[in-house]
C-alpha cells in the first residue's frame, strides 16, 4: 500500500513522501473501521492519498465538534 | 497437550480465551463530540464478535480528555452518567455476545496528542517528537501532582471497566504514549524518581498496573502492551525491555503483549521513520520475520513465565500454529486483517484459509 510508485512510495528519498505514505496507510485503516461501524463493507479498492486526505478533514471535523461540545 | 489457535487458554485471573487469536487494539476513533461510547462501537465490535475472535482489546480508552491520541477516543475522566454506564456496558456484552473475552484498552496519549487537541501536552520531559508537519505541540514536563492525577485515572478506568462488564484492563505501556514515553531515556529526562535508571522510568507504569489491580480487586484481568524496543539509537531498548519484564512480572499482570516502535519509528506498522530503525541485537528465523516482534517474545519467555501475546504481521495459521506450539506465544495478536475481513478469525480457525489478508 503506498501513494505511488518508486520515489513516491514509503522509501521514498524525500522525507515528506515517506510520512505522507505513513499517515496514508494509517488514514486507509481508519476509513475501513468508520465504514464497519456504520454498518457497510470495507472498501478495498481505496487509494491511499484519498484515504490520507479524508482522514484528515475527518480529524478536523471531529475535533471542532468535540470542542465545540465542551462545556 | 500441543498449544494451537484452537486451544483454549486461561490466565491467572481466571479470565478464559475460547481461543488464540486476540484482536489486537486499534483506535476506532468513533466517540461522540463528548468522547463517549456510540452505535458504531457496538455495530463494530458485534462484527468482530460475529468473526470467532476468541478476545478483543478496545481501542485506547483515554483518562484525559486533553490527552487523545485522536478527537474520537473513549474517555474516562470522572464517574460515568448512568447513561455513559449503559453504553459502556453494551459495550462489553457485544463483545462477549459471542464467546470472545473482552478487555478495555487504558491510555494517556502524552506528547502525541496533536496539537489540535493539545498545543502543549504534559510528557515526562519537554522534548518534542521529531516529526515533520508540525502535528504535535511543545510538551511541558509534568509535575508530581499530574503523575499522581494519571495513577488516579488508570485506576478509575479499570474500576468503570469491571463495572461495565469487562473481562480486564489492559494498560498501554507502548508506542511513544504517556507510559511508553516514562520508559525512553531519550523522552524522559527527569531527575527526579520518574527519571534516570530504569527502575525510576518503570515507576509509572508500575503504579499504574498495581493502582489497577487494587481498584478492579480480584478476579479481573490485568495486562501490559509494552514495546520490544523503540528502534531509535539510546531509545527504549530491548535490554530495558526485560528490565520491566522482572518488573511486570513480580506484579503478577495477567499477561504481557509484546509490541514495538512509535510515531518516530513506526515498527508497529511495519513502517520506518524519517531516521534509521535502529536494530536490536537478537536473532531471528523465517517464521519470526512474518511476525516481526516474534524474535522478542521468544528471548523474553526465557526470562520469564507471564503469558505473552505478540501482536505484528502474523498472517499464517502454520507461523501462527508453530509459535504456540514452540511455546513463544501464548495469543496471537491480529489487527490489520480484521479491517477488511472481520471472518478471518472463523476461516483461520476452521482451516477454510490458510492465511489473513495481507
Amino acid at each position: 500500500m503506498r501513494l505511488g510508485p518508486g520515489w513516491l512510495g514509503p522509501n521514498s528519498p524525500i522525507k515528506l513522501v515517506k510520512a505522507l505514505n505513513g499517515f496514508g496507510v494509517i488514514g486507509w485503516y481508519y476509513e475501513q473501521l468508520r465504514r464497519l461501524g456504520a454498518g457497510e463493507a470495507p472498501d478495498t479498492g481505496l487509494g491511499v492519498l484519498s484515504a490520507f486526505l479524508a482522514n484528515q478533514k475527518n480529524e478536523s471535523r471531529t475535533e471542532k465538534a468535540r470542542k465545540a461540545a465542551m462545556p | 497437550m500441543t498449544a494451537s489457535i484452537n486451544t483454549a487458554l486461561t490466565l491467572e485471573s481466571g479470565l478464559t480465551f475460547p481461543n488464540r487469536l486476540v484482536k489486537a487494539a486499534m483506535t476506532e476513533g468513533l466517540a461522540d463530540p463528548r468522547n463517549r461510547v456510540t452505535e458504531s462501537h457496538l455495530t463494530l465490535y458485534r462484527r468482530w464478535a460475529e468473526g470467532g475472535i476468541g478476545g478483543m482489546i478496545t481501542g485506547n480508552v483515554q483518562i484525559d480528555r486533553n490527552h487523545l491520541e485522536r478527537a474520537g477516543n473513549v474517555v474516562i475522566d470522572g464517574k460515568p452518567s448512568n447513561e455513559e454506564m449503559d453504553m459502556f456496558s453494551r459495550w462489553a456484552d457485544v463483545g462477549k455476545s459471542h464467546g470472545a473475552a473482552m478487555i478495555m484498552q487504558v491510555s494517556h496519549a502524552g506528547r502525541q496528542t496533536p496539537k489540535l487537541i493539545n498545543p502543549s501536552p504534559a510528557a515526562p520531559s519537554p522534548v518534542a517528537l521529531g516529526l515533520l508537519g508540525g502535528q504535535f505541540g511543545q510538551p511541558r514536563a509534568m509535575t508530581l501532582d499530574e503523575i499522581k492525577a494519571v495513577i488516579e485515572g488508570f485506576g478509575r478506568a479499570a474500576s468503570v471497566a469491571k463495572q461495565a462488564g469487562f473481562d480486564g484492563v489492559q494498560v498501554h505501556g507502548a508506542h511513544g504514549y504517556l507510559l511508553s514515553s516514562f520508559l525512553s531515556p531519550l523522552a524522559n529526562q527527569r531527575q527526579d524518581d520518574y527519571g534516570g535508571p530504569l527502575e525510576n522510568r518503570a515507576r509509572l507504569l508500575a503504579e499504574c498496573v498495581r493502582e489497577s489491580r487494587v481498584a478492579a480487586g480480584p478476579g479481573f484481568s490485568v495486562s501490559v502492551k509494552l514495546n520490544s524496543a523503540d528502534f531509535q539509537k539510546g531509545g527504549f531498548s530491548f535490554e530495558d525491555c526485560l528490565g520491566v519484564i522482572d518488573i511486570l512480572n513480580e506484579l503478577g499482570v495477567d499477561f504481557v503483549e509484546i509490541s514495538g516502535g512509535n510515531y518516530e519509528q513506526p515498527r508497529m506498522m511495519d513502517s520506518e521513520g524519517l531516521e534509521p530503525v535502529f536494530e536490536q541485537n537478537v536473532r531471528e528465523s523465517t517464521r519470526e520475520r512474518e511476525a516481526y516482534f516474534l524474535k522478542y517474545a521468544k528471548a523474553v519467555q526465557a526470562r520469564s513465565q507471564l503469558p505473552l501475546m505478540v501482536t505484528g504481521g502474523f498472517r499464517t495459521t502454520e507461523a501462527m500454529n508453530s509459535a504456540l506450539a514452540e511455546g513463544e506465544a501464548d495469543l496471537i495478536g491480529l489487527g490489520r486483517p480484521l479491517c477488511v475481513e472481520p471472518d478471518t478469525p472463523k476461516q483461520l480457525l476452521s482451516g477454510e484459509v490458510a492465511a489473513a489478508a495481507q
